[in-house]
């Protein structure tokens, strides 16, 4: 089954981090992703830019972001998981980093 | 049309200290000169003047335009600055007398400045032949404002180097790896935030000033790193954000010289960028800090980075940036790499990471501890640390096994970095070290 | 280059959705697909989304909790990853997907 892996973060604090850390984080998620890949589970892996358009159905369109939080979406992974403990795990396995929470949500098979 | 985008992108003149070391020939290269050395200043105190971003950029824009053509005709002027100042005063005077209506509907930045109206604040600024001196610098102002944390970093980052370093948009979209109309719109953009959220034009209040300072720093030294990220190649233009970060952390102490943290900033980029020609090897590939070459290191920017902690040192507890910078200044001490002060390296890291708590902060540590104490407490310092994909921490556990003579422990370490290590040099390094372990 | 597009809504409007209007909305969600595919534009990734109730949150320090991570009416449904130059034709697409009047979608860069 799919789970959508939303991971927000501390945006001020990630972009306080020393360039080492910086790079850690990332050798994380590279190598998360290489694992995950390998496995033949891995769907998305996006880490989100800071351009945010938010576009309401009256049609307006503003920068965001989208919701006025210390915490923001920060990048995205799909990944195809056993079940919800599994999940759970792989949660736990994301490279931390500043203000890092994860929220996981199944995807609807059709 | 910007002005900058068709001068090409000349020899920069020293800028240690923000001023012409020389006369340039033409009147293009003059223009030039004057984007780098005037811009920021000007436009912050225009933008008090006038109330409006936009309308001193655009004021800015035209009397600079104008100083090609007027400077090519009459020669350049002794006092650039003040020239320029004064035909983007002339030019938003016009602007306000022709477009009474427009003026009233330009955003205004809350300011008591701007209560007077901006034809008055026009005529009293820097009244009769204004001498550099005398143009208040204004720049602290416009810094806080476009490193504001209602902006996105990258939004910062943008508008701090477009509107204080007055580098084009298409350099900083080129620095960054981006389309150029993406970042124009990412300029714009925040411009418009700025306005429409009603960010004052101002130093932030006391209370504030200590967090919205270290936004600033942020900002500053992301720039210097993405700069600094380029080794083979080193392009112009990623050198040049270092050169611009550096410029801009100097701009911040000279007008904060009671801030540690922004001596500590501009002490650790200098440190750090002094050794620019010595962390890359002929090959293009990157040098370890034990193995440089130190007399390749910038004899003068380590000096002017050794004596900014001096002036720091004692005034309040360091924090991360002053910490960090009297870290590489123990390594730029040491005239060989044997001489390095250890102890007081691993006395800095752990304040450091009493601060920040970082496990990257908790492994240089334990690499100092080791030299100091011994590998064996250098190991138990990485206990139950985790970095995933971090070659590093393997690499490190590795080294210290191999000597407490642990070698079929270290050989397990050295196999898990090289399969995590990301470039050829560091793998080599891993190869090598497992090679010379077989052997023993 | 690759968008993100976050289709946040609020979950009890859709529970109310009469049957025929949940499976006119399903519709007019293929018929955007078909729509970017015959303009060419890629979608390598999209889904719907089990609803919030059913959402997990992982803390720092391991903690696992039950349902979203933010207190909002407006949830996150369901997304689009496409493949566009830049931006303003990302937000463009956007205005085809079908959203209802409480909807919001989110435009993200993916770097």
């Amino acid at each position: 089954m799919r789970y959508l892996f939303l991971l927000y973060g501390d945006p001020a604090g990630e972009a306080a981090l020393s360039a080492e850390e910086r790079q850690a984080v990332v050798a994380g998620h590279v190598a998360l992703g290489r694992e995950l890949g390998a496995a033949g589970r891995l769907g998305a892996a996006e880490a989100l830019g800071g351009d945010v358009r938010v576009l309401r159905a009256d049609g307006t369109v503003t920068d965001g972001p989208y919701a006025e939080t210390k915490e923001q979406l920060g990048s995205v992974y799909l990944v195809d998981c056993a079940d919800a403990a599994e999940a759970v795990a792989l949660a736990r396995r994301m490279p931390r980093s500043p203000g890092l929470v994860v929220e996981i949500r199944a995807v609807v098979e059709v | 049309m910007r002005v900058g985008d068709h001068c090409r992108v000349s020899q920069r003149p020293d800028a240690r200290d923000g001023t012409a070391t020389g006369r340039p020939g033409t009147a293009a290269e003059a223009v030039e000169q004057a984007l780098r050395e005037h811009w920021g200043r000007l436009l912050a105190l225009l933008t008090r003047l006038l109330g409006s971003l936009d309308a001193a950029e655009d004021a800015l824009q035209e009397a600079y335009a104008t100083a090609l053509t007027a400077w090519a005709r009459d020669g350049v002027p002794r006092r650039t600055d003040a020239w320029l100042l004064t035909a983007a005063r002339h030019r938003a005077r016009d602007r306000f007398r022709r477009e009474a209506t427009l003026a009233r509907k330009l955003p205004l930045l809350a300011g008591p400045e701007a209560v007077d109206g901006p034809e008055v604040a026009l005529e009293t600024a820097g009244a009769g032949g204004a001498e550099v001196s005398s143009i208040p610098d204004e720049r602290l102002r416009l810094l806080f404002t476009c490193c504001h944390p209602a902006l996105a970093v990258e939004a910062r980052v943008a508008l701090t180097l477009r509107l204080l370093g007055g580098l084009t948009t298409a350099q900083i979209a080129h620095a960054f790896l981006v389309p150029e109309p993406t970042m124009a719109a990412r300029i714009t953009r925040a411009k418009k935030k700025i306005a429409t959220a009603g960010i004052p034009y101002r130093v932030p209040p006391d209370a504030e000033l200590p967090a919205r300072l270290g936004g600033v720093l942020t900002v500053l030294y992301l720039v210097f790193t993405e700069g600094h990220a380029a080794t083979s190649g080193d392009l112009p233009v990623r050198r040049e954000l270092c050169d611009e970060a550096i410029r801009l952390a100097r701009v911040l102490v000279a007008l904060m010289p009671d801030e540690p943290e922004a001596a500590g900033l501009l002490a650790l980029l200098l440190l750090q960028h002094a050794r620019r020609d010595a962390r890359v090897d002929p090959a293009g590939r990157l040098v370890l800090l034990p193995d440089q070459d130190r007399s390749r290191w910038d004899a003068g920017q380590v000096a002017e980075g050794l004596a900014l902690l001096r002036g720091a040192a004692g005034r309040a507890p360091a924090g991360p940036y002053l910490l960090q910078a009297a870290i590489a200044a123990e390594h730029a001490r040491a005239p060989v790499a044997a001489d390095t002060d250890w102890g007081r390296i691993a006395a800095l890291y752990a304040a450091l990471e009493e601060q920040t708590g970082s496990p990257v902060v908790r492994l240089n540590r334990a690499v100092a501890v080791a030299e100091v104490t011994g590998p064996a407490a250098g190991l138990a310092l990485l206990d139950g640390l985790e970095l995933p994909g971090f070659h590093l921490l393997p690499a490190t556990r590795a080294d210290l096994l191999r000597r407490l003579g642990r070698p079929a422990e270290a050989r397990v370490e050295y196999a898990a970095a090289l399969d995590l290590a990301g470039n050829a040099a560091d793998r080599d390094f891993l190869t090598s070290r497992l090679a010379a372990l077989e052997q023993d | 280059m690759e968008y993100v597009l976050l289709i946040h809504g609020d979950e009890a409007a859709y529970a109310a959705l009469d049957e025929a209007t949940g499976k006119r909305m399903y519709a007019d969600h293929f018929a955007f697909m078909d729509e970017l595919k015959a303009a060419g534009v890629a979608i390598p990734y999209s889904a719907e989304l089990d609803g919030s109730g059913t959402a997990r949150v992982v803390r720092p320090g391991g903690l696992v909790t039950d349902g979203p991570f933010a207190e909002a009416k407006e949830q996150l449904g369901g997304f689009y990853v496409i493949d566009v130059p830049g931006i303003d034709d990302a937000v463009g697409w956007a205005r085809k997907i079908p959203m209802l009047p409480t909807d919001a979608v989110e435009v993200r860069p993916a770097r």
